[in-house]
This record gives C-alpha cells, sequence and structure tokens, in this order.
C-alpha cells in the first residue's frame, strides 16, 4: 500500500519519525520524500494505530495538512525484509514547501552547557526537532545536499548519530558539530584575526572574547541565522552615538534579552505577549517598558538606554534563538541592542563578503565581527509582531514566518506574482490554491533593493514556476513597480497594477475567518498615503466589495498635501491643511512654533501653489503631531504619528466629545469626513485648559471613530456582515479599537493580520488571482 | 470576481515597441508634458524624425542624432560648422537675474558650445502679441545685446512678426546660431574612468522662474543661472562629452549622456557606460533644496540654463579651469563613469547621502512617494 502525507514534512524529522513508528509496528517497506510530500510504501496492510501514529506523534516542526492511503497501489508488489529511508524522489511539478526556522531545542540546549557533550558550547547545535530550515535552504526536497550544509559532510559521529534510529539527530538534515560543522570567526578591529576558517580556534574562546567586548560598549557585526545583527549592550550610553553612525535617525532598535525575567526588568509584556517571545518562532514583539504608566516618554532606567527606542512608549524585544545567542548569554548579563545591519531602507547584509566590506569601511561603526562561513541561502529578516489581545499583527513577516504556505480560500490554478509597493517590500506568490509570502526585503526606493527583488523573482520561478500574470503597485515610480513592468515584457505576462489600498483589503482576506474575496465586505483602509486612481495620494478610504464589483464609498476629506520631503516635517502638512481655512496669518503664527520668522514666509509663500492632495489618515495625525508638539520633525517614516500614541498613553480619549464629533458629507456619491476639527482644536490648545495627553487620546478616538462611522452607513445601507480593518495606521490599537466601535457593532470586523505594507504584496496577488479567476 | 476595468487595477504589459504605435500615443492632442523634456518629449521628438526624410548632410550630423546642434561639413572640407536654433516661451518674461532675450542668445550660444564650436553668429526671429509694451520690448532687445556682448557673438540677422491680440502669449522668440568646430565634442562620448564635473549649482533658473510665477518668498533673491556659456568651455580641457542641463536639469543631461554613450555605434566599447554621481557632491543651492521639498520636486530635474556637465579623464586641470572662470565658481567633480554592470535597463545612479543608491530616471512629473 502507499501512504501520501502532505504538508510541511520535510526537514523536520518526518521520515525518521515514519521509522522509528515502522519499527515499532512491524511495518516493512520504506519511506521518503517525494517532491514537497512524503510516501511511504509498505508491504501488505498496515495497522490503524500505525496510521493513527503518523499524525498524533509527529514532531513538532511537522504541520500535516493530509493523509492519503491507497491501498490497491503496491498491493502485489513483492514483500520488504525490513523498513528503510530511501534516498528522496523528485517529483515533477511546483508544490513547494519549506519549512520555517525554529529556535534552537532544550535538548539541544542541554547538550551545549554539558561539559562531556560532544557539541559542548557548539554554536551550530540543531537536531530533527530545531535549527535553521528556510534560511538555508536552497530547494525541495529539504535533504542536506538541497542545503547549505550541503558543502559540510559527515565525520564519522556525525555520521554515525544520522543512521542510529535510536538516536535524536537520526536523518536530521542540518547536524553537524566542531569537527566537521562551519566554523565561527571572530575578528576585531584594532587587532590581528582571532582565527581563519581554515584553523580550527577554540570557538568557546571567541565567544568568551564576544561577550569582554560588549561589556566595553563595542559594537559587533554578528551573524544570525537569516542575516546580519548589529550587536551592542543595551545598556550601554554608546546607542546614542551609533544611532547617528548608523543614520537611523530615531528609530527603534530591536533588543534581545536573555529570558522573560531579564525583558520585565525593562519592560511589561503581557501574558499572550510573553508566551509569543517563548514560542520556536522567536519573533521581535513590541512590549510596553517599564513605569512608563506615570511618565512615558522619558524611560530613566539603567536596565535600557533611551536611546533604544526613544520617545516611544514600546520596544521590540526578542528573546535567544540560536545557540550562539544562548552561549553569550552565559557570559553577560545585560539586554543587547539586536537590529537589522543595513544601511536605512536597504537589504540586510547576509554575506561574508558584504559583512567585511562594512566592517572595514573607513566610517564603519562596526568594532568586531563575529561570522561564520555556513552561507545563508533566504535572507530573512526577524518578524515582527504587535499583539492586539490574543492575535498577533505582523509588521514584518520573516525568520519563523516564512515560508509561511497558505491555502487560498478559493480555487486558483494559475500563478501570480506579486512585487509589493515600496515600504516594506516582499515578493508573494499565488500558485495553485496556495499562497506564498516571501520575507521582508527592504524599501523600493534603491537599486539594492530591485537587484534583490530580481534575484528573488528568480529563484520564485524555479520553485513555482513562470507566472501567468505579475502584480504591482499603481505608482510608476516605485523600483518595485518599474522591475515588475520589465519582468512582465520579458516574460511576455500581463501586467496588473493594483492600487495600494485595494490590496490592503484583500491582504487579510484569504484564510482568516472563512473570508473569501468573492464575500461581500466593507473594507477600511487608515493608511500612510498611496497613490490612487484619481492620482490623488489616499489613506483614509472606506471601500465596499458587493456582488463582485469593488468601489470607493467614502474617504477622509481632500487637503493639499506638498509631498516627500513635508512627510518628514509634519507642521509644514499641518500648516497646508490648515491654510484653506485659517488664511495667512493664523497659518503663519502655526508655522512660527518651529520655524523662523523668514522659512515661515517662505512655507507660506508655498501653501497657495498648486501641489498634490491626499485623503491619508496618517498625514492626519502626523499634523497632529506637530501641532501638539509632540513631533514636529519625523526622522523616520511614520515618526509623528507613533509618538503621538505613545504621548496619548493614558490620556482621556473622550475630553472634547462634542466639539470633536466629525461631520459627514456627500460629495459625488461617495461619502467625506471632514478633518479640520481635529487640527483646529490643536492650535493653542494649550490655553483652552486641556492636556496635551488627553488632547491626543481624544483626538485619535474622534478619528477612529469618525471614518467608522463612514463605514457603518455604508454596511447598513448595503446589508454587510463583514469588516476588513487594514492599513498601517491600525497598529495603532487604541485607534483602531474606535474605528471598530464606530462601526456599530453590526458586523463582525476583521483587523488584518498584516495591516501595513508588509501584507501589500500578499493583497496584490490575492486581487489579481481574484481578477484571473 | 471582478471588473477587468476597474480603476484599481489596469492591465498594460506591453510595450510602446514600433513607431505605429508611438505615434498612436500622440494621437489626440499634444500635452504640455510633450514639451516638458522628460519621456513624452522623447516621444514626440520620435514622432517628427520619423516623418523628416533628409536628416543630414554628407558625412555630418542631423537631426536625428539629437545633439545639441547639427553638424555640417563645408564642401571644401577645409571646415566643420556648428548648426542648432531654439524657441523661447518663457513665463513670467522679467524674471530674478534675466528675462527672455538674455535667455534666448544664452541658449544658442551654449548649444553651439557645449558641442565643442566657438559661436559666430546668431539670428533673432521675434513673434510679439498686438498691445505688447514697447518699452518691454526695448528692454528685451537691450538684453539681447547684452548678451550677445558678453558671449562675443554678434546677431547679424532676424525677422518680426506681429500676431493678433490672444493668438501668443506675449512674446516668442526664436534664436538660431552657427560655430566653427575645432574639436568636436559630442554628448555620446563618455568613456569608462571619466570624471563628471558639474560647473556649478543646479535647479537655479527652475526655481527662481517659479519664484515668480507662484510667488514664493525667499530669504534672498534667488536669480536665474542663465548666461553664455562659450568662455567657459573654451577655457577647459577637451572633455569626452559635454551637455548643458536645461529642460529636465541635471537627470536629463546626464541620461541623455549615458543612454547615447552606450549606443554600440558610437565609440563606447563593450556593454556601454553607466554614471554614477553623489547625492552629496551635487551643488545645489539652500534655496533650490528648500522650495524643492516644499513643491515636491527634484532638485536634480529643475532647469539650468547657464551650467555644464561635462565628462572628461581630465579632472584636475578642469575644475581647475572651471573654478578661475566667473561662471565655473561652484563647480563640483559629482560622480564617474564607469562599466554597464547589472541587468537594469538603468544608465544614471545616485549614492544618496545614507548608502543606498538610486536610480535616476527621466520622468514627466514627480509623483510623492512616501506612503
Ligand atoms: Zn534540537
Ligand atoms: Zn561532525
Amino acid at each position: 500500500m502507499k501512504i501520501l502525507i502532505k504538508g510541511t514534512v520535510q526537514g523536520v524529522g518526518f521520515r525518521p519519525h515514519v521509522f522509528s513508528l515502522a519499527k515499532k509496528h512491524s511495518v516493512k517497506g520504506f519511506v521518503r520524500n517525494a517532491g514537497p510530500d512524503v510516501e511511504i510504501i509498505a508491504s501488505g496492510s498496515v495497522s490503524e494505530k500505525f496510521l493513527d501514529g503518523l499524525v498524533s506523534l509527529a514532531p513538532p516542526l511537522a504541520k500535516i495538512t493530509s493523509v492519503e492511503v491507497d491501498k490497491t497501489a503496491f498491493a502485489h508488489s513483492e514483500d520488504f525484509k525490513n523498513f528503510e529511508i530511501v534516498s528522496s524522489c523528485i517529483i515533477d511539478g511546483n508544490n513547494f514547501r519549506l519549512p520555517v526556522d525554529s529556535r534552537v531545542c532544550d535538548k539541544c540546549l542541554a547538550d551545549l552547557s554539558e561539559a562531556k557533550n560532544r557539541r559542548f558550547g557548539y554554536f551550530l547545535t540543531a537536531c530533527t526537532d530545531c535549527g535553521p530550515r528556510f534560511s538555508i535552504g536552497e530547494k525541495v526536497p529539504f535533504d542536506r545536499g538541497n542545503t547549505s550544509f550541503s558543502d559540510f559532510s559527515f565525520c564519522p559521529d556525525c555520521e554515525k548519530e544520522f543512521s542510529n534510529p535510536g538516536d535524536r539527530r537520526f536523518f536530521a538534515q542540518t547536524i553537524s558539530c566542531r569537527e566537521c560543522g562551519p566554523k565561527l570567526e571572530l575578528e576585531e578591529k584594532h587587532g590581528a584575526r582571532t582565527a581563519g576558517f581554515a584553523e580550527r580556534g577554540d570557538e568557546i574562546e571567541k565567544i568568551e572574547r564576544t561577550a569582554e567586548l560588549l561589556k566595553k560598549g563595542k559594537v559587533g557585526l554578528v551573524k544570525g541565522w537569516g542575516g546580519f545583527h548589529f550587536v551592542m549592550d543595551a545598556t550601554s550610553p554608546n546607542v546614542k552615538g551609533f544611532r547617528k553612525q548608523t543614520f537611523r535617525g530615531n528609530k527603534p532598535f530591536a533588543v534581545m534579552a536573555k529570558d522573560l525575567k531579564s525583558v520585565e526588568e525593562f519592560a511589561q509584556p503581557t501574558k499572550h505577549e510573553k508566551k509569543l517571545l517563548e514560542s520556536k518562532k522567536r519573533p521581535i514583539v513590541l512590549v510596553e517598558k517599564k513605569e512608563n504608566k506615570e511618565n512615558a516618554l522619558s524611560l530613566q532606567n539603567e536596565k535600557l538606554n533611551e536611546y533604544v527606542s526613544p520617545n516611544l512608549h514600546t520596544v521590540g524585544v526578542m528573546l535567544p534563538y540560536s545557540p550562539l545567542h544562548y552561549l553569550l548569554f552565559e557570559l553577560i548579563d545585560f539586554p543587547l541592542v539586536y537590529t537589522s545591519a543595513n544601511k536605512p531602507g536597504l537589504p540586510t547584509i547576509v554575506s561574508g563578503a558584504e559583512a567585511r566590506e562594512l566592517f572595514t569601511a573607513v566610517d564603519s561603526p562596526v568594532d568586531f565581527l563575529l561570522s561564520d562561513n555556513l552561507e545563508i541561502k533566504n535572507r530573512c529578516d526577524d518578524s515582527v509582531v504587535r499583539m492586539q489581545g490574543e492575535r498577533p499583527l505582523f509588521l514584518r513577516r520573516g525568520r519563523g514566518n516564512v515560508p509561511g504556505m497558505q491555502k487560498l480560500s478559493f480555487k486558483f490554478e494559475k500563478t501570480v506574482f506579486a512585487l509589493g509597493a515600496r515600504r516594506d517590500c516582499s515578493i508573494s506568490v499565488a500558485s495553485k490554491g496556495m499562497l506564498f509570502q516571501g520575507p521582508y526585503i527592504g524599501k523600493a526606493d534603491f537599486l539594492e533593493v530591485s537587484q534583490q527583488m530580481r534575484l528573488e523573482f528568480e529563484k520564485y520561478v524555479s520553485w513555482f514556476g513562470k507566472p501567468d500574470v505579475i502584480a504591482c503597485d499603481l505608482h510608476p515610480q516605485f523600483e518595485s513597480t518599474v522591475l515588475a513592468k520589465e519582468l512582465s515584457e520579458k516574460l511576455s505576462v500581463p501586467l496588473i497594477p493594483v492600487q495600494h489600498h485595494c490590496a490592503h483589503s484583500f491582504s487579510p482576506v484569504f484564510h482568516e475567518n472563512g473570508f473569501s474575496p468573492q464575500d461581500d465586505f466593507v473594507s477600511i483602509v487608515c493608511d500612510g498615503t498611496g497613490l490612487g486612481s484619481d492620482e490623488v495620494l489616499w489613506g483614509g478610504e472606506v471601500f465596499l466589495r458587493k456582488d463582485g464589483g469593488f468601489e470607493r464609498a467614502g474617504h477622509l476629506a481632500q487637503k493639499p498635501y506638498f509631498g516627500d520631503a513635508s512627510a518628514r516635517e509634519p507642521l509644514k502638512t499641518a500648516a497646508s491643511m490648515l491654510f484653506e481655512n485659517f488664511g495667512e496669518e493664523k497659518t503663519f503664527e502655526v508655522l512660527q512654533r518651529a520655524y523662523g520668522k523668514e522659512e515661515s514666509k517662505f512655507i507660506l509663500s508655498c501653501l497657495g501653489s498648486e501641489g498634490s492632495a491626499t485623503t491619508s489618515t496618517g498625514r492626519v495625525l502626523d499634523a497632529v503631531s506637530a501641532l501638539l508638539g509632540v513631533c514636529t520633525k519625523a526622522t523616520f517614516e511614520g515618526e509623528p504619528a507613533m509618538r503621538l500614541e505613545s504621548s496619548a498613553l493614558g490620556g482621556d480619549s473622550c475630553a472634547l466629545e462634542k466639539e470633536l464629533e466629525l461631520e459627514i458629507s456627500k460629495k459625488s456619491g461617495k461619502l467625506i469626513l471632514e478633518t479640520f476639527p481635529l487640527l483646529d482644536v490643536c492650535v493653542g490648545f494649550e490655553n483652552k485648559g486641556i492636556s496635551g495627553k488627553d488632547l491626543a487620546a481624544s483626538i485619535q478616538r474622534a478619528l477612529g471613530l469618525g471614518i467608522g462611522k463612514v463605514a457603518r452607513e455604508v454596511i447598513e445601507s448595503n446589508g454587510i456582515e463583514k469588516v476588513v480593518l487594514s492599513g498601517g495606521v491600525v497598529f495603532n490599537l487604541a485607534f483602531a479599537k474606535a474605528v471598530e466601535e464606530g462601526t456599530g457593532g453590526s458586523a463582525q470586523v476583521l483587523v488584518c493580520r498584516c495591516p501595513g505594507d508588509a501584507g501589500i504584496s500578499a493583497g496584490q496577488a490575492v486581487w489579481a488571482a481574484g481578477l484571473r479567476l | 470576481m471582478g471588473n477587468e476595468n476597474s480603476c484599481f487595477s489596469k492591465e498594460d504589459g506591453k510595450t510602446r515597441e514600433t513607431m505605429a504605435e508611438a505615434t498612436k500615443a500622440l494621437q489626440g492632442r499634444i500635452s504640455l508634458a510633450h514639451g516638458a523634456g522628460g519621456k513624452s518629449s522623447a516621444e514626440l521628438l520620435d514622432l517628427i524624425f520619423s516623418k523628416i526624410e533628409l536628416k543630414n548632410t554628407p558625412g555630418g550630423i542631423g537631426i536625428d542624432c539629437a545633439e545639441d546642434s547639427a553638424l555640417i561639413n563645408l564642401v571644401d572640407g577645409s571646415k566643420t560648422i556648428a548648426f542648432t536654433t531654439d524657441t523661447y516661451t518663457v513665463k513670467p518674461l522679467f524674471f530674478p537675474g534675466a528675462d527672455i532675450g538674455w535667455l534666448s542668445v544664452c541658449g544658442t550660444v551654449n548649444d553651439l558650445s557645449v558641442m565643442g564650436a566657438k559661436p559666430v553668429a546668431v539670428s533673432c526671429s521675434l513673434v510679439i502679441e498686438e498691445g505688447f509694451p514697447v518699452q518691454d520690448l526695448e528692454k528685451i532687445i537691450g538684453s539681447m545685446n547684452r548678451a550677445s556682448k558678453t558671449a562675443g557673438v554678434p546677431i547679424v540677422c532676424g525677422d518680426t512678426k506681429v500676431m493678433e491680440k490672444g493668438s501668443i502669449d506675449g512674446l516668442i522668440i526664436n534664436t538660431a546660431g552657427i560655430g566653427e568646430v575645432a574639436d568636436l565634442v559630442r554628448n555620446s562620448g563618455a568613456k569608462v574612468g571619466d570624471t563628471v564635473i558639474v560647473s556649478g549649482p543646479v535647479g537655479d533658473h527652475g526655481i527662481a522662474l517659479l519664484s515668480v510665477r507662484e510667488g514664493l518668498s525667499f530669504e534672498t533673491l534667488l536669480e536665474s543661472d542663465a548666461a553664455p556659456l562659450n568662455t567657459l568651455m573654451q577655457s577647459i580641457p577637451l572633455p569626452h562629452a559635454a551637455k548643458d542641463p536645461t529642460r529636465g536639469g541635471l537627470n536629463s543631461a546626464l541620461n541623455e549622456i549615458a543612454l547615447k554613450s552606450s549606443i554600440p555605434s558610437s565609440h563606447a566599447l563593450g556593454r556601454g557606460i553607466e554614471i554614477r554621481i553623489d547625492e552629496d557632491k551635487i551643488p545645489v543651492r539652500k534655496e533650490v533644496k528648500a522650495a524643492c521639498a516644499m513643491l515636491g520636486l527634484d532638485p536634480l530635474s529643475v532647469a539650468c540654463e547657464g551650467r555644464v556637465v561635462v565628462c572628461t579623464d581630465k579632472p584636475t586641470e578642469t575644475l581647475e579651469a572651471m573654478k578661475s572662470h566667473p561662471l565655473g565658481k561652484g563647480a563640483q567633480a559629482i560622480g564617474r563613469v564607469t562599466e554597464k554592470t547589472g541587468k537594469s535597463k538603468a544608465g544614471v545612479f545616485l549614492r544618496t547621502a545614507e548608502g543606498g543608491t538610486r536610480v535616476l530616471r527621466m520622468q514627466d512629473e514627480v509623483i510623492p512617494r512616501i506612503c
């Protein structure tokens, strides 16, 4: 008989599991990887217990989607003498599966600290249950020869473990040891190379030296599973200087802490956040800093330098995932800055050559380089998650969550490649009923990012086959769009540019809560900006999905907008939004809060010019942030709105409820939400007897309620039962809650799992796939 | 599902490759974008070139090469003459630092100069709207006179037409010019290893114009850079390629050099060339930066009228010569010409201050990107 097991079943110790189960139940035959699946051929019939055990006793990393039993197959084949694992058979087809990277398991951790163990202190300890997978996998099936470990052949001891059915490492594709595995290398700036790859050197010594350097406040460039990190003492006063050297502005750094106890010294994770922090995926989780209830923005905590995530009430934290991390934390007692090693917006460094180039550059911010010679096949940055109660919302999908194949909720037999928009670009592929979401790449402003996208595109073609359709953003000048256009011409396949917020709307609907793109729903997208079909920059939108149509049903009132530079200087945005109501004199006063007389005059003189216009939610919040004096100059995208959220923490969100009730009008069939009162109330608020904190909280809520109410009208007049809430502003949880409240409760509101631009390529793929049905 | 004609996405997979399609694309009406120096302008030129049959003199350079000037070899072979023409419409006619008269002489002198020609004489044709103030006309002709004297190039012939009120907006000037070529400079001559030098801050002219048009209020007066470049060009070592960035700014000028220098039939060898420039080396005035930031413009795409960008293998001498000329005081080396790499079709790359690489493409308009 033949048994076919589908799902994530390769590279996760499934064949050894089948092997021991077969021994136990005296099954004779063999098991092998067959294409993306695992196939068992057995003589005669097998016991029910064996079949049950296949699923119920499966190894922890396996994800089984189906078990197909064919009793007639091989019914007359010769009797097998025993049970064996045989080499993989490659089956034509592109049902691609690669397992995700998974944190080092407890058994392997025990090996690390056991002095007599062969792998005592070995930085790449792994077994069937743990270790890197996607990041080192080149193609399917997940056999050693198809991974970065193909460069390293087993020593006799590892070989023995690999072929011993009784061993935890039996048939584990990624095992190695000090004898036969990759070598750790430490290089210091002002000193000789500690040891080359060729030399053996003592790894433990190198890790000890690394700890010493970190204790001195030095900055390291350290190789992780999916890319390099900048690493330094997160309590060190050097954090501020390092920030400057790497052009990060105020963009928050991620932190790695030894364990939950250490996290709780500077932050206060909730129950659900703790659970996620300790999960095998080990994402970066945004948690509230400690002591911020009283004083949100001046965190004076010796357990975390204030420049780690300046002016914010949250900090991104992860726990150690690789054996190397655990070894380091044995030697230090402070949390580490652990942030992707890249230039702002560019892909994270993955190759040793790039790392060396950065390390040896004249103006390098790095003091030492800790690397190894195991090649990273697929760049995957750390995943970044913010919990909405029990539900994780992804700011970035990466290690532990890619490839993360998901089943499409509708039948689709063709292949769509979607290239994303600008920020948080990634490639998604909808193919043969499944959706693959590739890892975060970078910001599609840069050649480096489009070059990387091109490489990934080619790789995915080898995994999934040539696309039938390519999808991209409507904005013609994003590098992702330019690339999509070029590739569609080269491959002679149609190009489907998808409006930004249309993609946001369809991003969640393929897998959760029975949503399907064919269903009727209302979508609320609260976002930064995306090019609309009328050349206006949209971003505060309510759409109606009905009877297969998709239309813009309402939006925030259109306000003048002066483009990229004013996104960096939100007071300019505020001034341009106030100008039509305020006139020159009053707007001039507003500008004087942050600019000198001459500059204010100049800005004012620009305001009458013909610029573009926007309906963005993010830009309104930016303007409020500037007017309240929370953030008048942004050092990274989204900073003003993020800081506004932090400043609103603990504020009374129901102050000025009457004044802030926003008016909804109707213009050419669309509902328009006027936002002027939100800005107006900020001007001179100091004299109105209300605190900035209460005002910030109230404005956030008023805007959320307002757009929720616009949606409510659409929901009620169309008898809609489902609502999707998406867009980058949704990460502001207080705001998202207000939107939900505004919708009136008659429809179920689903917050998109990946509401920011990290979810765009998936949404484009789903929309384009829907068009091609 | 879905409605194929939805405004939320559109299919657009085909290249406009054939001439017929280019013509089709223009059919209907000419738009302002067709004159803005970007992609649409190139489409318009393609249409015109395809309709003209006699494009060149024997052994010369004709209209289809789209150089700044045409080249004509005299019948006896003793001399090569550069010949160019340009029409000036500018709103407003008077702007800080110059006016349409000054501009019309400088522009033609510059088109000759960047080809390595020594301008000999220019013509001047005026199309004047009925009712145009004589006083203004006097001022404008006065400026033409000053420009001609500054450049040392006489205005030797001309023509005048008066049009009915409302049929044109004030005044249009056409100038043509001829020059003598000793050492030819083409915008297709950039070579791998060359240094790219620009003679001064970019974008002054465009922003000066805009400041009047939109009523921008600068702390200090920003003046147009319009000036005749012939003496500057004659003072520097012969470059491999030169171009005065006018409409479309430095961006268009560099793209043109990169594109033309990569055509296999020209002297460029192998895979063609790329131009790589550094953002923090490009001279841009503070006022120009601020105005561009506010208005969502890219300073590199804003027009100049008195700047030249050259590709040369004698960077030190060129910089020295430029800096000692009154029009080249702000000269800067901004980048290098390198061999074509990678698969991208693009030819001009900007290294940002933070270390990323941006592709500079000719575009019709700048749409805000930040999302
Ligand atoms: Zn393990
Ligand atoms: Zn070994």
